[in-house]
């Protein structure tokens, strides 16, 4: 056996057998972990507060203490300060963790802590709770409150020790860091929109009479987020319901627009508009109470319905109503084209 | 030689039918839903219009340009430019476009204010959908969207006045609440305006019992037209509101809507009931400073139904109590004179 490597094992036998004497003599196991979670990490110079977990690796009995130092940086732009008010630091049980990232572990409130003013020495803190017993494996955890302000410069390895009295007693190193910004803002904008459809866009009166009002309708559908609501217009051709072969036009009722007129007594072609989901309001020129009742339209858009307010699937609907007179000409090409204009509310 | 003719028929008809295909039922999202712009003279402007095309086939659409005008009767509409009006302001990319099924479509357009425009230009873009005539159909209904563009141009001259054409109450004795209020506002300047402001109602103290809030969609008015801003006085302890039926009101056999009379036990102490007084305060911005403009009006909130009903019922009482007590001072005299 050469000299250097019976040195060596001799060295290696001397510090196994003062292995137990060296652990004894800083009484305390390492825990299985430890944390310190911020509650903010941003490097501003606020006050933040935050919570501490510890689990401990084996039975931990007659506790009093437990400890938590914060490191102290360069000392100056770096690291944590510590508030000279102690009872900043209260601890409090409420909303602990969950640990979902451990499956099966969930926090158990560190027994005695709640409502604890710790002291406050330099860069650690104290608190001090009626004896009592951790149990290897729970994950204890206890707030603290807003007493910890991350100093200005952000900075990463900003190591610390919790530790407790009990015997043997545990300790865990843990490490944090600081943060330049440790938000994100979301931001979003919802758009002003405008949807707007028709439930058809032909009308087919078939075979108009002397004495029956004729009817047909078409369902408008507004939606609209806009808090002004919404406005529809309609106009229709200048020869109104007209036949090219016979160079001749189902007369509106004699009178003129803004009337509401009864084909029940008279002949024409009218439109009537009933409101609808939403209640829109019907522009009276338009608005007919009974199924043979209506107003005249025109070859200018006319204000037919509005609303004043944002709609969901507002309707309304439009009515088109005929009765020729004897004298009318026979044609099969009677033909008119409306038009129905809808505008977000400006 | 028939089955000949008949398929000869038939195929002849498919180069017809693909036209009516074209007819299409319009289905439109328009975003967003007017433009407001402050432009100065000789300034181009840029935007978009986005266009969403809710059905499940290609949407075929007509860009035009409109003017915002003033009809006869006061109302807003759109109407054909006037021919001495410069309506190439505008230009798109193109003036028919195909939007895609149940697909956004950005449509950019560009607004070259000339240098000697107007100070209140309003114009509409309109988007019309291709619509052909069906066999059959008289009457062919063509649904337009127009967004509508306010364009103030920044210029010396610009006049922002407006004046309260109305403030009326819906009835001037009402029953119950709500009571309805219709404020009237008119733009006399040659700028659009966007006035807003509340409705205070008193009783006989000085205490506001309620302010209601008018126009706080910030709405605008054109140049020399009208708006009508509403609202409604709702907090009392009977209130008459309309009976709704999937979220339709339902109406008479004289299309009218129905109503059911509500009591809110929580608002006892609202109870409405004399003479109130109304007074609308409203403000536009003329460029310079909030202007304001007001006015008042009176109306009656009296639930006689209620009032007949509980004064019935008291008479009831007292003449129940009265005949009741003659009986016993009867009976009393007669047991005493029996003695």
């Amino acid at each position: 056996m050469n000299r250097p490597f019976a040195v060596f094992l001799a060295t290696a036998f001397f510090l196994l057998i003062l292995t137990p004497f060296l652990s004894s003599s800083v009484h305390a196991d390492p825990a299985t972990w430890g944390l310190v979670r911020l509650n903010r990490m941003q490097a501003q110079a606020v006050a933040t507060g935050g919570t501490v977990c510890l689990n401990p690796s084996a039975s931990d009995t007659s506790v009093t203490t437990i400890a938590v130092s914060f490191s102290n940086g360069n000392g100056t732009t770096t690291g944590f300060t510590l508030s000279g008010t102690a009872a900043d630091f209260n601890a409090s049980v409420t909303n602990l963790p969950a640990f979902g990232q451990y499956p099966g572990t969930t926090a158990t409130a560190f027994p005695g802590i709640d409502g604890i003013t710790p002291v406050v020495n330099s860069q650690t803190i104290t608190y001090t709770v009626a004896s009592t017993s951790l149990t290897a494996g729970t994950i204890y955890c206890f707030n603290f409150g807003a007493g910890l302000t991350p100093r200005t410069t952000a900075a990463s390895d900003l190591t610390g020790v919790i530790s407790t009295n009990g015997s043997p007693g545990e300790t865990a190193i843990y490490a944090t860091a600081t943060l330049t910004a440790d938000q994100i803002d979301v931001t979003a904008t919802v758009p002003a929109v405008f949807s707007f459809s028709l439930s058809g866009n032909s009308i087919g009166f078939g075979n108009l009479t002397t004495d029956t009002v004729s009817s047909q309708a078409v369902t408008a559908t507004i939606n609209t987020n806009a808090d002004s609501g919404w406005v529809a217009w309609i106009k229709n051709s200048t020869n109104g319901l007209y036949s090219t072969t016979q160079s001749s036009a189902i007369a509106v009722p004699t009178g003129s627009y803004g009337n509401i007129y009864d084909l029940a007594t008279t002949t024409g072609y009218v439109l009537d508009v009933n409101s609808g989901t939403g209640s829109p309001t019907v522009d009276s020129a338009y608005n007919g109470t009974s199924v043979t009742e209506g107003g005249i339209m025109t070859n200018i858009f006319r204000q037919m319905a509005l609303k004043t307010t944002a709609g969901s699937a507002d309707t309304f609907v439009l009515n088109f109503r005929a009765k020729v007179a004897t004298i009318q000409p026979v044609a099969s090409d009677y033909i008119d084209t409306v038009t129905v204009a809808v505008a977000g509310e400006y | 030689m028939k089955n000949l003719l008949f398929a000869i028929f038939t195929l002849s008809l498919t180069f017809i039918l693909p036209a009516s295909a074209f007819a299409q039922n319009v289905d439109l999202t328009v975003s967003p839903v007017f433009f407001d712009f402050s432009p100065d003279p000789g300034e181009v402007l840029k935007d978009k219009v986005r266009v969403h095309n809710n059905t499940s086939t290609p949407l075929q659409l007509t860009i035009t340009i409109d003017s915002m005008g003033v009809n006869d009767r006061g109302d807003v509409v759109p109407q054909a430019l006037p021919s001495t009006e410069n309506s190439n302001w505008f230009s798109f990319t193109a003036n028919k476009i195909t939007v895609p099924a149940n697909e956004w479509l950005d449509v950019p357009y560009t607004i070259s204010v000339p240098q000697n425009a107007a100070f209140g230009n309003y114009f509409a873009i309109t988007f019309a959908p291709a619509v052909t005539k069906t066999p059959g159909s008289n009457a062919l209904v063509q649904g337009n969207v127009v967004v509508p563009v306010l364009l103030n141009v920044q210029k010396e001259g610009s006049i922002a006045t407006a004046s309260i054409e109305s403030f009326q109450v819906g009835s001037f004795v009402n029953e119950f609440l709500p009571v309805d209020f219709s404020v009237s506002v008119k733009n006399t300047g040659n700028i659009h305006l966007s006035p807003r402001g509340n409705i205070f109602i008193r009783g006989g103290g000085d205490k506001d019992l309620a302010i209601l809030e008018i126009n706080s969609a910030k709405s605008n008015i054109l140049p020399n037209s009208a708006r009508a801003f509403t609202s409604k006085w709702s907090d009392g302890f009977l209130v008459r509101e309309s009976v709704l039926e999937n979220g339709v009101a339902k109406l008479n056999n004289r299309g009218e809507p129905l109503t059911k009379i509500v009591i809110n036990w929580n608002k006892l102490t609202n109870f409405r009931i004399g003479k109130y007084t109304a007074y609308v305060l409203l403000a536009y911005d003329d460029g310079k400073r909030d202007v304001p403009i007001d006015a008042t009006t009176t109306f009656w909130v009296f639930p006689y139904t209620a009032v007949i009903i509980g004064v019935g019922l008291v008479l009831l009482v007292l003449i129940g109590g009265s005949a009741g007590l003659k009986a016993m001072v009867k009976r009393e005299a007669k047991k005493l004179r029996s003695q």
